[in-house]
């Protein structure tokens, strides 16, 4: 089994000896033909590689049916936010084949990342860069279809003057999501990064644009959008607290949607540069801007795959009946 | 904040919204999943009963009791079906200077207007600004205002804005008379120096339409001093089906998508399952219209 881990492509950003001690950390096991992996709802408590088989990944809509969300199969990764947050199953997982599965409990994870095992810090970065490709194919699964209310675009946002964001390090002491990072953390994200205003409806930056900065809400509201022809599609809405432009920043390619500011808002944009040396960094505030970054991307995961849900049921609802 | 359930679709027994789900709406009087607070304050409902006496007009049911312990409404839920609902828990700050009475519970509804309408959110400053709403409040509805609420007056706002309040307005005319009661509230604030985070979560409802609104003023701005309740956006969920009941062990609507003419809304979902339950966006309203023969249901965005 240890094999199908060396030629796992999603595992590839791992080293190969992280690898062999990812494998002798898990549990092997077998599911037959039929049986559910786990259920939309549960407790996420483990990630699980599948070793040889075949799985589905469907999700529950409304209405009480089904939407399916993707086959999986040998050397591939499924349940990984049980490892990024504490959230529920987003979906259900049923082998459609007697499959072979490697199982690492959440519990052990912690235990062996407390540990300060090399090879735990290789693995939950290359699982929040598996998230963020995760969130862009579900997006890109958005673009795709034209199952939108013409009613629901917004105008776009225009470019306005941002100004200076004052001091932006006593701002973050009430941002719970960002507790971690202490006020020696946020001292220093704040030394190396830009703190602005941004006026209500003013464009920051373009559906496309170069993933150059890491953008963190420190008051207000910004919005991510996806460009239609006529007009702008909301996705997500981030408050204070999060995080925007991590998929970019976890995948390299051109962010995939525009961000505007939903309501006036202090921000504090990072540079990319400062984003990957903390990515590397074992400091503690680094940790902790890290793990909240995860949390970050299984959240906009879960928008991402409700407003592909919303649409798909909107427009299943709609149709009931006509010609 | 408060919670709030709403109901459009075949007729159900009402004990079957209000109480049989493991997270229906009298639970989450002390016990509700996304709101860290207690809603105690009252409950209040119009009821759409399509066999009764003048079915276009609910059966109206307020109390300032909690709930839970209310005999007459579990008798009362336990005959009633309902073809549509608008039901409401108020939550206040646990301090001697709020209000609890019967004029404050939700949902509101003038004599002679079918539109209902139930808040869970609250105006900063609303104190301050008040006065300066009354200009655009009709005289008559001016008169009603019975309360000390502000979702009294956004109601009375939105009331004013109809076209014809005394009818039942098309779905268009009652998104239109919202728009108008957020943009005259958002002016107030301004000119009122109010910049603070206050949510308006919002479904009305007549019997026929159901618009449910999620929205924010200046969602996510707050003193560190005052973040409660401010960081998150209130959440508004809903889901749809062909028949609402206890399937699989479970309280949820069925029968797929495709085959759905009833619709729920609500602050959280009712049962501690929830993935049959989506989201209204933020900023946006969910309307559900009747064309006589169908419901359709449509996200609207709202940029006031």
């Amino acid at each position: 089994m240890g094999d199908v881990l060396q030629e796992s492509a999603q595992l590839s950003a791992v080293p190969p000896h992280a690898r062999a001690e990812l494998a002798a950390a898990c549990d092997r096991f077998t599911i037959r033909r039929g049986e559910a992996l786990f259920r939309q709802g549960m407790a996420a408590d483990a990630l699980y590689i599948v070793a040889g088989g075949r799985l589905e990944i469907a999700a529950r809509i409304p209405g009480d049916t089904m939407a399916a969300v993707s086959l999986i199969g040998p050397g591939e990764v499924v349940g990984e936010f049980a490892l990024l947050d504490d959230g529920l199953r987003s979906a259900d997982v049923v082998a459609l084949a007697d499959s072979e599965m490697l199982r690492l409990s959440r519990a052990r994870f912690l235990a062996l990342l407390a540990d300060g095992k090399p090879w735990t810090l290789d693995l939950i970065d290359m699982l929040r860069g598996l998230v963020a490709t995760r969130t862009r194919a579900t997006l890109a699964r958005i673009a795709a279809t034209a199952r939108y209310d013409l009613s629901s675009l917004r105008s776009p946002a225009k470019g306005g003057a941002t100004g200076p964001g004052g001091d932006a390090a006593p701002l973050f002491t009430a941002l719970g999501r960002l507790a971690g990072l202490g006020d020696d953390g946020a001292a220093l994200l704040v030394a190396a990064g830009s703190c602005l205003t941004v006026p209500r409806g003013t464009l920051l930056a373009e559906a496309g644009a170069a993933p150059d900065r890491l953008t963190l809400v420190l008051r207000g509201a910004l919005r991510s959008t996806l460009p239609r022809p006529e007009g702008g599609e909301q996705v997500m809405v981030h408050g204070p607290g999060e995080m925007t432009g991590l998929v970019g920043l976890f995948d390299g390619a051109p962010q995939p949607l525009g961000l505007e500011a939903a309501e006036t808002a202090v921000v504090l944009q990072v540079p990319r540069a400062h984003f990957e040396t903390l990515r590397c960094s074992p400091a503690p505030h680094a940790l902790a801007l890290f793990a909240a970054a995860g949390r970050q991307l299984v959240r906009d995961q879960r928008r991402a795959n409700r407003h592909l849900g919303r649409a798909v049921s909107l427009a299943r609802f709609n149709r009931h009946g006509a010609a | 904040m408060c919670r709030i359930l709403s109901y459009l679709g075949g007729p159900v027994l009402l004990d079957d919204l209000l109480y049989a789900p493991d997270s229906s709406l009298l639970n989450q009087t002390v016990s509700a999943q996304m709101l860290a607070m207690l809603n105690l304050a009252g409950f209040g409902m119009a009821a759409w009963d399509p066999a009764s006496h003048e079915p276009q007009a609910p059966y109206r049911y307020r109390t300032t009791q909690v709930a839970v312990f209310d005999r007459n409404l579990k008798e009362l839920a336990s005959k009633l079906r309902v073809g549509a609902l608008l039901a409401h828990i108020r939550g206040v700050p646990l301090t001697s200077t709020v209000q609890v009475n019967d004029q404050n519970v939700h949902p509101f509804r003038f004599d002679g207007v079918p539109l209902a309408m139930a808040h869970n959110g609250d105006l900063a400053g609303f104190r301050d600004m008040r006065f300066d709403l009354v200009p655009h409040v009709r005289p008559e509805f001016a008169r009603a205002i019975s309360g000390s609420t502000d979702s009294e007056w956004i109601y009375a706002l939105v009331a004013s804005a109809l076209p014809d309040p005394g009818a039942v307005n098309a779905p268009e005319a009652i998104l239109a008379a919202i728009r108008s009661a957020l943009a005259t509230i958002r002016t107030v604030r301004e000119r009122h120096g109010i910049d603070r985070s206050s949510s308006a979560n919002l479904i009305f409802c007549d019997g026929t339409n159901l618009v449910a609104v999620r929205y924010t003023f200046d969602f996510g701005r707050f003193a560190a001093s005052q973040m409660q309740g401010s960081a998150e956006f209130l959440s508004m969920w809903y889901t749809f089906g062909a028949d609402y009941g206890l399937h699989d062990g479970e309280w949820k609507l069925t029968g797929g998508a495709g085959q759905a003419d009833s619709i729920l809304v609500a602050s959280e979902p009712l049962t501690r399952d929830f993935a049959t339950w989506i989201e209204v966006p933020e900023y946006s309203a969910l309307v559900v219209r009747n064309d006589g023969a169908r419901r359709f249901a449509e996200i609207h965005a709202l940029e006031v």
